[in-house]
């Protein structure tokens, strides 16, 4: 081998030893010819042919995901939004928008969401998309869309529309989405009753609204009933199976806190019809039924506290929607409402109806003001 | 357990320092700071040491983050429920601090009563 191929096929570990002289390139060659130095390149040279060959197979698999997303982006539905893009004053029109999500994801097809005619739209319909959205790209199923161009709507909306088609998503059993400290909007997603997180939470919002940690126990309890329900009845068979949703917003301009509680599971009313029958309580539940006749009659008593007991039929159990409703009256919070199945109760403002679609799973919202009780 | 003994006739438990600042579901599998874990850990041998002793166990629920109604109920009525202890003797030896949310005593009166009534079935 010549000097000058010693120089090109060199590694850094010899390459100082001839790089002086032609002297010690003599002395580099005889080191060479020895059994330790043959047995370095053999080493190397199988170590180039391995990196080699997992090169090849890595580029093929890139080829095949990028191949796979090609043919979901060239499959996708376009999914339109309603105009006015809230669930609390638009519930029928937003329902049917969230169906026809859900329907596309059981059939694993890719979605584009359409924002472009939005007009108005509000923190409710905002974690629901949120939602949707996560349990699509956690399955790795594409999830695109537009953005609202209405620029009277509000930055940081845009801005939570824009994070999240940016994101990505593992199945997990918790998720935190941070957008910006700037919109001052907190997200997370869990499977258990996670006391420590609300009440951290609350605290940080506390902050914004009076300018000092505090304490709102009516806003505490009520989380923690909405996700022990959820834990406990989102799913009729696997306890904790399903994630609640837990979205604050701070809104500057009146010093309140928007709260919107989501879960995907059952819902109320489909969690009471789901008692086994020849049970006590399904026998009463039914009799309950026919007179109330509507699933928004039956939320309205729900939350009155007139139904005491629950699907456990268990005198100890169904405590927990009452107690919200009584949070609002005891003016812990206000302008609560509460979404599930065909049900639509607005406590605050009394308006009970019965939706057109039914909505599998249940949404509750109410706001926390600088007037309302805290300690 | 940590109650505090202040005479010879009362003992306090406090939830907030003694057990925690943000008191959670009712049982242990469901999250953390459960009232199961609150009654087996600190409320059961409180109320079982001041029946015995003859104390009476002031438990303050002030100064927490907030209650769920399962916590409670599960902390309170299954001390008749699970452990046994009659109504009438938890009634006697337990008094209540509650001036930050007042209607909680109420409450969990009516727990204790209805774990009583469900206990008598």
């Amino acid at each position: 081998m010549l000097y000058k191929d010693f120089r090109r096929y060199s590694t850094k570990k010899i390459q100082p030893y001839f790089q002086c002289s032609q002297q010690k390139y003599l002395i580099v060659k005889k080191q060479i010819t020895l059994q330790k130095f043959r047995e370095y390149n053999d080493r190397r040279s199988a170590n180039r042919c391995k990196r080699d060959a997992t090169h090849s197979s890595r580029l093929a698999r890139r080829t095949r995901s990028i191949n796979r997303k090609r043919k979901q982006i060239e499959k996708r539905v376009t999914v339109t939004a309603p105009d006015h893009f809230s669930f609390i004053n638009n519930p029928d029109a937003v329902c049917e928008f969230v169906n026809e999500l859900e329907k596309l994801f059981e059939r694993q097809t890719s979605v584009f969401v359409n924002l472009s005619n939005v007009t108005s739209m509000d923190h409710s319909a905002v974690i629901l998309m949120m939602a949707v959205l996560v349990q699509f790209k956690s399955q790795k199923i594409h999830f695109n869309g537009n953005y609202p161009t209405k620029s009277d709507l509000s930055r940081s909306i845009r801005k939570v529309v824009g994070t999240l088609y940016s994101k990505s998503f593992n199945k997990q059993d918790e998720y935190t989405i941070h957008v910006s400290k700037e919109y001052k909007i907190y997200t997370h997603a869990r499977k258990t009753v996670d006391s420590v997180l609300t009440g951290n939470l609350i605290g940080s919002c506390a902050e914004l609204i009076w300018g000092d940690r505090r304490r709102c126990q009516g806003v505490q309890s009520s989380l923690i009933e909405l996700m022990h329900n959820t834990n406990n009845h989102a799913d009729p068979i696997e306890h904790g199976k399903k994630h609640w949703w837990l979205s604050i917003s701070y809104d500057e301009n009146t010093n309140s806190a928007s709260y919107v509680f989501v879960d995907f599971g059952i819902g109320i009313i489909e969690s009471l019809n789901s008692k086994p029958a020849g049970n006590k309580w399904s026998a009463g539940w039914k009799a309950l039924k026919s007179l109330w006749n509507s699933d928004a009659a039956l939320l309205e008593k729900i939350l009155a506290g007139d139904l005491h007991k629950t699907v456990t039929g268990l005198s100890f159990r169904g405590k927990g929607l009452p107690h919200i409703a009584a949070a609002s009256d005891r003016n812990h919070h206000e302008k609560l409402c509460v979404i599930s199945n065909k049900a639509y109760c607005n406590y605050g403002s009394g308006v009970v109806k019965v939706l057109d679609r039914s909505f599998s799973g249940t949404l509750v919202h109410w706001e926390v003001n600088y007037d309302n009780h805290n300690c | 357990m940590t109650t505090t003994t202040v005479s010879n006739a009362s003992s306090i438990l406090t939830v907030r320092d003694d057990f925690s600042f943000t008191p959670g579901p009712r049982y242990t599998g469901e999250g953390e700071f459960s009232g199961q874990e609150f009654r087996n850990a600190h409320l059961k041998p409180a109320v079982e040491s001041a029946i015995s002793n003859g104390y009476k166990l002031i438990v303050i629920l002030d100064g927490t983050a907030g209650y769920g109604t399962s916590f409670l109920e599960e902390a309170f009525g299954g001390l008749i429920r699970e452990d046994d202890i009659s109504y009438d003797l938890i009634i006697n030896s337990i008094e209540f601090i509650t001036t930050e949310e007042p209607y909680l005593e109420e409450d969990v009166r009516q727990y204790l009563l209805d774990a009583k009534s469900a206990a008598q079935k």
